[in-house]
């Protein structure tokens, strides 16, 4: 799973129609798409809106485990040639002085850059930097419900010193992102590949709700089966062994007991 | 040799010419300024696990604490035993590695402030007076890891030439060995190299060289007069675990003259129990921490029985190939090399 967050439907277009999502029905504060494994929210300018917007998605999809996060937007930048698109690495906000490291640990193709998320547009450009008014919000909101290496922002560049923010169109902004599918796709799918990994590693026993369900378990003890059948399932794959076969038990606590008994006693075969 | 995804670079450092010489070797990743490494290296909400596909490099100062005193009963030193840490993290991907559960991010952290280090070293080995001092540097990674861009082992070979009353021991699972063999050899220096079944290494060290490159590196190393020293840890309950070691010792010992060896430890599978929990958090799905359900003095390990049996069983062994006085116990065991 992976959500989207853009500031702007003008910008969002471009992906919508690629990935062919339709709007999420319902009476939600944000406009929101959907696809295959693919939610798209429309944030509205800025670090609050973008805040909001993440913790809006994070609520909805509380259910769903955890899923890769990407900001897609346009940027101002000092040097880089209009339409040229770039990951974040370095993000900064500008407000607090504070800094993020989206680690880039997975085999991107597009390049990176440094990006300073401001309060009001940018007219000066005076760092190595690209310039957003969302990412540092999205970044720190989102690294609440997911890990860091799953959580990007991507940009492309529509103003720099030569020409300014104010000539950006809404037309413009959707050929900015248009005309850079060609590095948005392969990014999604790579962020897609990697939290499908990730989630599978994390998949709960497929015996937990069974068992659950066949005595009365507290909460700890809940925990505890989780812990022992996460076990059991790597060193015994679907099949119990005997003495710990649920048949061969009455209760919960018994069960337990002799599972975490042949879990402890089992030795590996390499 | 690892492909970093990205080179760090601490302000108060990016101008030193150890940093400069990286930068240039790393030409083709982003740089990316950061004010202190923890910036980068401390986050929550990082995973090591997904990091260690393609870590970064973070060069940065240490400030304080470079020389800190080793836990008791590790080395072989009885007094006056060092450790220090010029790089955190390891290339290698050994499963049973405390490192995984230790820190949040698999990046390496570098650092590249060598005087300082060799200041509080030559400080440190002034206040023991005439008594030997040892000084372990692979504690928090492997010593001859990442060689290419650190310069490390060139460095502080110059530092240990001057003491002689002083032990520096580099520890490794490396084959790479250049750096040591362009030096005389040092008789204070000891190439510590640890050794696990082949079985072992195939199922639980990732990246780590073949046995027979590693073997032909010691002999080299012997022949060039290094002392050379040999671990074998952490020991690991499975089936068929004497077996292994057995022939692990029968090709070592073949190989390398025992007469020339400067000491062989052992050391247990033992891991504080925060970080085995982290742990188990990052490889759900790995067999070796499925079986563990003991907890002894904060530590995870294998029950006592098996302990005591497995080291009893590996040290007979092992006293049919090397006498028993250049032998010791490691009392903490799952170190990065």
């Amino acid at each position: 799973m992976l959500h989207l967050v853009i500031a702007l439907i003008h910008e969002a277009k471009p992906l919508i129609a690629h990935y062919r999502m339709s709007s999420l029905r319902g009476n939600h504060p944000f406009k929101i798409y959907t696809g295959d494994a693919l939610t798209l929210i429309v944030s509205g300018i800025g670090k609050p809106a973008a805040a909001s917007a993440v913790g809006y998605l994070q609520a909805l999809s509380r259910e769903n485990g955890p899923a890769a996060w990407l900001n897609i937007g346009i940027a101002g930048h000092q040097h880089f040639r209009r339409g040229q698109g770039f990951i974040a690495h370095r993000i900064q906000d500008r407000a607090t002085g504070r800094c993020y490291y989206p680690p880039q640990v997975l085999p991107f193709s597009a390049s990176s850059g440094n990006l300073i998320t401001v309060d009001r547009a940018e007219r000066h450009y005076e760092e190595d930097s690209g310039y957003d008014m969302e990412a540092s919000a999205f970044y720190n909101a989102a690294i609440r419900s997911s890990t860091a290496e799953f959580i990007q922002s991507y940009k492309v560049v529509s103003d720099h010193p030569q020409a300014s923010v104010e000539k950006i169109t809404k037309a413009g902004a959707t050929q900015n992102i248009a005309a850079r599918m060609d590095e948005i796709t392969p990014l999604i799918s790579t962020l897609q590949n990697g939290i499908a990994d990730y989630r599978k590693i994390h998949v709960p026993s497929p015996h937990f709700d069974h068992i659950a369900q066949r005595w009365h378990f507290s909460e700890t003890q809940k925990i505890q089966l989780q812990h022992l059948l996460r076990r059991a399932q790597v060193l015994f794959g679907a099949q119990f062994p005997i003495q710990a076969a649920p048949e061969s038990h009455k209760t919960a606590k018994g069960f337990l007991s002799a599972l975490s008994e042949t879990l402890a006693a089992h030795q590996l075969s390499l | 040799m690892p492909a970093f995804s990205a080179l760090y670079i601490e302000d108060p450092c990016r101008s030193l010419p150890r940093v400069q010489d990286i930068l240039k070797k790393c030409a083709d990743i982003p740089h990316i300024r950061c004010e202190r490494y923890g910036e980068v290296f401390n986050p929550a909400a990082q995973n090591f696990r997904v990091q260690k596909k393609r870590p970064g490099l973070i060069l940065a100062k240490k400030y304080q604490n470079r020389v800190l005193p080793a836990p008791p009963g590790y080395g072989f030193g009885n007094a006056n035993s060092y450790y220090f840490s010029h790089l955190l993290n390891c290339p290698y991907d050994c499963r049973y590695c405390f490192l995984q559960g230790m820190y949040r991010s698999a990046h390496y952290v570098l650092f590249v402030n060598y005087e300082d280090f060799e200041k509080e070293i030559a400080e440190t080995i002034e206040k023991c007076g005439d008594a030997p001092s040892y000084f372990y540097a692979g504690y928090d990674s492997d010593s001859l890891a990442l060689e290419q861009y650190s310069g490390f082992v060139n460095y502080f070979l110059n530092v240990f030439k001057n003491f002689p009353q002083a032990y520096l021991e580099l520890r490794t699972k490396s084959a790479q060995i250049r750096s040591l063999l362009r030096h005389e050899a040092l008789p204070n220096v000891v190439i510590a190299l640890s050794f696990s079944p082949e079985t072992v290494a195939a199922q639980w060290e990732d990246r780590v060289p073949a046995f027979s490159k590693r073997i032909a590196a010691a002999k080299k190393l012997e022949e060039a007069g290094w002392p050379i020293a040999l671990r074998f840890e952490p020991l690991i309950d499975y089936k068929g675990v004497q077996a292994d070691y057995q022939q692990l010792f029968i090709r070592i010992f073949d190989a390398l003259d025992v007469n020339k060896l400067h000491s062989v430890s052992t050391g247990l599978f033992r891991m504080p129990k925060t970080y085995f929990q982290n742990i188990v958090k990052l490889y759900p799905d790995e067999a070796l921490f499925a079986t563990h359900d003991e907890t002894r003095q904060g530590m995870a390990a294998h029950s006592k029985e098996i302990e005591t049996a497995q080291r009893r069983n590996l040290e007979k062994m092992l006293f049919d190939f090397i006498p028993q006085r250049i032998y010791y116990r490691c009392a903490l065991a799952c170190e990065p090399a």
